[in-house]
């Protein structure tokens, strides 16, 4: 490889860098204490009784956004395969993935108002499945009709029916992409904050919500807020390398 | 396969009615508004993260796309990052960032967070529609005597236009759905369609929010369908040469 290249490759990742980079050691230098034990914020943010409350709910919240996003979008993709003229139905639905997920919101509390900010939080996650299933759906019916492509006449001619050729060959093959769409719908319903703020309930809080409230709240509540942040950019740090296996995994399948 | 036909469409109605339901309840909140300065920030923000997106994330999506070389992972790890990241921490820090250096409340600010989010899609696609490109054609060109940028010009950007496309409609849609990264940084100044729909929300303002709804949709729409016509009609005018 030419060194010139990595030239190509420096503006996107400075930017990138620069960004997170400057936002995130600010962040670390905020939240670690002067005086005696520089881990103080940690410890006391670690037992708060609402920030443990706060992580269940936030996980609770993520988790069953996801599956549902997931399960709909392989059930959907499963009837989109059954259709001959699956273009324009598949079209129709890359329509939504550009809606704003603000007009979501004010279409769920113009309709649903007085069934709003629930305290299981049904909302929320019924606002992540209405915005995030779209997308979904593209990317798992994309992977499923080039697998179908591939593959089927192969099954058909082994007697596989529909059902089966699905369950046994397109599904198994699918499934890096399933679970990297998993993880992006994980990580949006996990970090996002204006969704929780105008639909969830007071208490319990997800997480960002706690984060921005310690933010506001003065001095005294800052470090915490600090304290926090670094914590949900660890934890996306994670997800990035869980991201990256699954497509490996991907690409390692396509070949 | 008709009863698929029929589950399918439900939501699609559903969505149809919900949003007739809305332009029927906008009717008569318009006059009372102001559209201009959000829609003038609106479509220059989002504008011109496309642009710097396509133009940050090509080159690099050009190398991911054709060699493979020694830290490819690494950096790749590095340009999925804002895909997975908590949004709301990097504000919070970077709108602090951003006030100590006096550029907090700026166009540039905004901006900034905006092709942030916007730069994994072009990389992820560009690096795809690289991927596609036969590698010897690129080569073949140069070997019979055409520039690098006659290259990009006549042969990569033609060929890579409908991934362009997707990214352009995708990093718009994101720029005008930014709600508090463009809040937080913007210190409340830059007045953008999401940082207006959300204090009507919050405020049950439902005809102007009704009202703003209309017009976010119909601004962001006619920009999305103006890039798809643009983008077929290159193709077309390319198929008859």
């Amino acid at each position: 490889m030419n060194k010139k290249y990595y030239l190509y490759l420096i503006p996107c990742s400075l930017s990138i860098l620069l960004i997170f980079g400057s936002s995130f050691l600010y962040t670390v230098k905020k939240s670690l204490r002067k005086d005696g034990f520089i881990f103080g914020n940690y410890q006391e943010l670690f037992t708060k009784p609402e920030f443990l409350t706060s992580i269940l709910f936030t996980v609770y919240i993520a988790f069953i956004s996801s599956v549902i996003v997931v399960l709909l979008g392989i059930g959907v993709s499963y009837l989109l395969l059954k259709i001959k003229n699956y273009r324009l139905y598949r079209n129709l639905y890359s329509i939504p993935v550009f809606l704003p997920h603000l007009i979501i919101v004010f279409l769920l509390t113009i309709f649903f108002a007085n069934v709003l900010y629930d305290q299981w939080g049904i909302s929320i996650i019924v606002a992540y499945v209405l915005k995030s299933t779209p997308f979904v759906i593209l990317v798992i019916f994309g992977i499923f009709i080039n697998v179908k492509k591939k593959y089927a006449i192969v099954a058909e001619h082994l007697g596989a029916n529909d059902f089966q050729i699905f369950r046994h060959v397109v599904l198994p093959l699918s499934w890096p992409s399933i679970a990297t769409s998993f993880i992006l719908i994980f990580a949006y319903a996990f970090f996002s904050y204006e969704v929780p703020f105008l639909l969830g309930p007071s208490s319990p809080q997800v997480l960002s919500l706690l984060a921005y409230e310690y933010f506001q709240g003065g001095s005294l509540m800052r470090p915490y807020s600090m304290s926090l942040n670094v914590v949900l950019l660890v934890f996306g740090g994670i997800l990035v390398f869980s991201l990256q296996r699954a497509r490996d995994r991907v690409r390692e399948y396509e070949d | 396969m008709k009863i698929s036909k029929i589950v399918l469409s439900i939501p699609l109605v559903g969505l149809l009615v919900a949003l007739g339901y809305i332009i029927g309840l906008s009717f008569g909140a318009f006059r009372e508004i102001d559209f201009g300065e959000i829609i003038i920030n609106s479509i220059a923000l989002g504008l011109a993260s496309v642009f710097l997106v396509l133009v940050i994330s090509l080159p690099a999506a050009k190398i991911l796309g054709t060699y493979e070389f020694k830290g490819k992972k690494l950096f790749k790890l590095i340009f999925l990052l804002p895909l997975v990241i908590s949004l709301p921490s990097i504000s919070m820090g970077l709108t602090v960032v951003y006030l100590s250096l006096g550029i907090s409340g700026s166009f540039f600010a905004v901006l900034s967070i905006h092709v942030f989010l916007g730069l994994p899609y072009g990389i992820l696609l560009l690096e795809d529609g690289y991927r596609y490109l036969k590698p010897g054609l690129l080569t073949e060109a140069k070997r019979l005597g055409a520039s690098s940028m006659q290259v990009f010009t006549e042969i990569s950007l033609p060929l890579l236009l409908p991934s362009i496309g997707v990214v352009s409609m995708l990093v718009l849609a994101i720029s005008f759905s930014e709600y508090l990264g463009t809040a937080l940084v913007g210190s409340g100044l830059i007045k953008t369609f999401a940082t207006e729909m959300f204090p009507l929300i919050l405020n049950g303002e439902k005809q102007i929010g009704a009202a703003y709804s209309v017009v976010y949709l119909a601004v962001l729409g006619s920009i999305l369908f103006i890039g798809k016509i643009l983008n077929t009609k290159y193709w077309r005018e390319k198929k008859d040469v």
